[in-house]
């Protein structure tokens, strides 16, 4: 056989597996939905959902940026001349500019307590007086990696970025609005009592925000990890997208019983309990598109889902939110420059 | 030969003929269970590398001093200066007025305000203080412009300052917040008060080429 005759023939022969087909269409694919295993739901009835998702809320507005600022405050009171070194600026890890202090260094002081790492900080209070009306404006922003530890004991650990604004009118009277995120771990006995809602401190990406004076309102989004299960010895996580308008600021369409968003909780198992309010934003993946009753109703109450599966109502009192027992930092507490340093 | 290489060409590309394409992954409900951690986990994701000891290669030594002097009985009257001096690398002292021939060396920065203090008018209070007052800041030598440090008094501001003998300091009213902070440790002495602050910061400098 002559050459040429052989190449078409083994062309010829390739031509047909070239062109087949997908496989997919001779072998169909198994139907894993039919295979897969029923969800396995979680034993829940030791729990109460009415109290886990209530801690869940007190809990989340404990984390704002006190705590960081705190226990950074209270390490300062244990350095020394060189231990830890103060800087002046960022330091050049974030940028360099000429804005803050920092302390970096790895040393110990003579008392026994360990500087590891770097903590830059800054602060800013605004005063004025517009119309007779006095304005307060404070910031402070804790950008860190650094821990501060006294032999086997964690006093302070800063790692990520903890700021807050508190903005008042007229004293607050009149108006006041406090803002806080902090993205990163806090945890340290300066910044934590024992009798602590987060005795151990937390890894959270949460911001807050909360007005009071003329209206109320209150929002909160993001997680929080406790290291461990502080709810209800079973949920170590808890992440949230609330918001909610207090007695003050009611408008037609709004609820005074119950946020708009939802609440989750996590537990060790890793299994996420939702409980969802009023949808919110047309945006939002949790929240399905008005009208969507019953989720609407304005009851106080939301749906349970656990693992997605959806598993009755938990109706929660919120009353306490807008009773005006609301904290707010001093406007010293945002003061920490060269002269008045600990 | 030109057949063969033709046909090798062919064989290869039919050899990789469409693959049944692999099952896909159905998505989980939930996450997995955690890995078992025997200890809080400490967060990788926020933070930034950082040198074992990063001792600063330049230091900003600063130092703020005056004499002011206390006039009335009780005191009704301040009078005196506050120096200002930045310098980098070396010690913060001013300018070398002697006669050394040449041009004195200044500080990297300098300045000298005359201060004119009297009593608040009723109702500003300072609760730790002995005395205090509304204190005119007027820039008579030197340029505060170059400083570093923040929260300098500028030509022509009114600061109130008190004195606190229980805490030998001058207190500032911060910004005019009502909050009076510790600003200057200070002896009062025969109705002079001597004022004296040192502080010595790290200092990030833009290397030169």
């Amino acid at each position: 056989m002559r050459p040429t005759a052989l190449v078409v023939a083994a062309i010829w022969l390739c031509l047909p597996a070239c062109f087949r087909g997908p496989a997919a269409e001779e072998t169909p694919l198994p139907d894993r939905e039919a295979e897969r295993p029923p969800l396995e739901l979680p034993d829940v009835s030791d729990v109460d959902f009415e109290t886990a998702f209530l801690d869940a809320f007190h809990l989340a507005r404990s984390i704002d940026a006190r705590a960081a600022w705190t226990g950074h405050r209270a390490s300062l009171e244990h350095r020394e001349p060189g231990c830890p070194d103060l800087w002046f600026g960022e330091p050049e890890e974030l940028d360099g500019r000429p804005v803050g202090l920092h302390w970096a260094d790895a040393c110990i002081t003579s008392s026994g307590v360990w500087y590891d790492g770097l903590v830059h900080w800054k602060t800013d209070l605004k005063i004025s007086e517009i119309g007779g009306l006095r304005t307060e404006e404070a910031t402070r922003e804790l950008t860190a990696d650094g821990t501060v530890r006294e032999g086997d004991e964690v006093l302070v650990e800063l790692d990520g970025t903890a700021r807050d604004a508190l903005y008042l009118l007229d004293g607050g009277a009149s108006r006041w609005v406090y803002g806080s995120l902090v993205r990163g771990t806090v945890t340290g006995r300066h910044s934590f009592s024992d009798d602590d809602i987060t005795p151990g401190g937390y890894r959270a990406d949460l911001y807050l925000r909360a007005t009071g004076g003329d209206v109320d309102t209150l929002e909160m989004r993001g997680e929080a990890y406790l290291f461990g299960p502080r709810i209800q010895q079973r949920f170590d996580s808890i992440a949230l997208d609330v918001s909610m308008v207090g007695p003050t600021g009611l408008g037609p369409d709004d609820c005074a019983l119950e946020p708009i968003g939802w609440i989750a909780l996590r537990d060790e198992q890793a299994y996420w309990y939702d409980l969802v309010f009023l949808p919110g934003r047309s945006d939002d993946s949790s929240s399905e598109p008005y009208p969507n009753d019953p989720l609407s109703v304005c009851d106080g109450c939301g749906t349970l889902y656990v693992r997605g599966v959806e598993s009755g109502k938990v109706c929660l009192d919120f009353d306490f939110l807008f009773d005006g027992s609301a904290e707010l930092p001093e406007l010293g507490d945002y003061i920490l420059g060269l002269h008045d340093l600990p | 030969m030109r057949g063969a290489w033709i046909t090798t060409f062919f064989l290869l590309g039919c050899a990789r003929a469409p693959e049944e394409p692999p099952a896909p992954k159905l998505p989980d409900d939930t996450d997995p269970p955690p890995v078992e951690e025997p200890e809080a986990p400490l967060p990788d994701d926020t933070g930034f590398g950082l040198p074992e000891d990063p001792s600063p290669d330049h230091w900003l030594q600063v130092r703020h001093e005056g004499r002011w002097l206390l006039e009335g009985s009780p005191y009704s009257s301040l009078t005196g200066s506050l120096v200002l001096i930045e310098a980098v690398d070396r010690p913060p002292e001013p300018p070398d007025t002697g006669d050394t021939g040449g041009a004195p060396r200044l500080p990297d920065c300098w300045a000298v305000f005359d201060l004119v203090g009297a009593p608040p008018a009723e109702g500003e209070e300072c609760a730790d203080c002995d005395v205090l007052f509304e204190i005119t800041f007027t820039l008579s030598r030197g340029d505060p412009s170059t400083c570093r440090l923040p929260d300098l008094p500028t030509d022509g501001e009114v600061r109130r300052m008190g004195f606190s003998s229980a805490r030998s300091a001058i207190l500032l009213d911060y910004r005019d917040s009502g909050i009076f902070l510790p600003w200057y440790p200070a002896q009062l002495e025969d109705d002079v008060l001597n004022v004296e602050w040192e502080a010595r910061l790290g200092l990030l400098l833009e290397e030169e080429d």
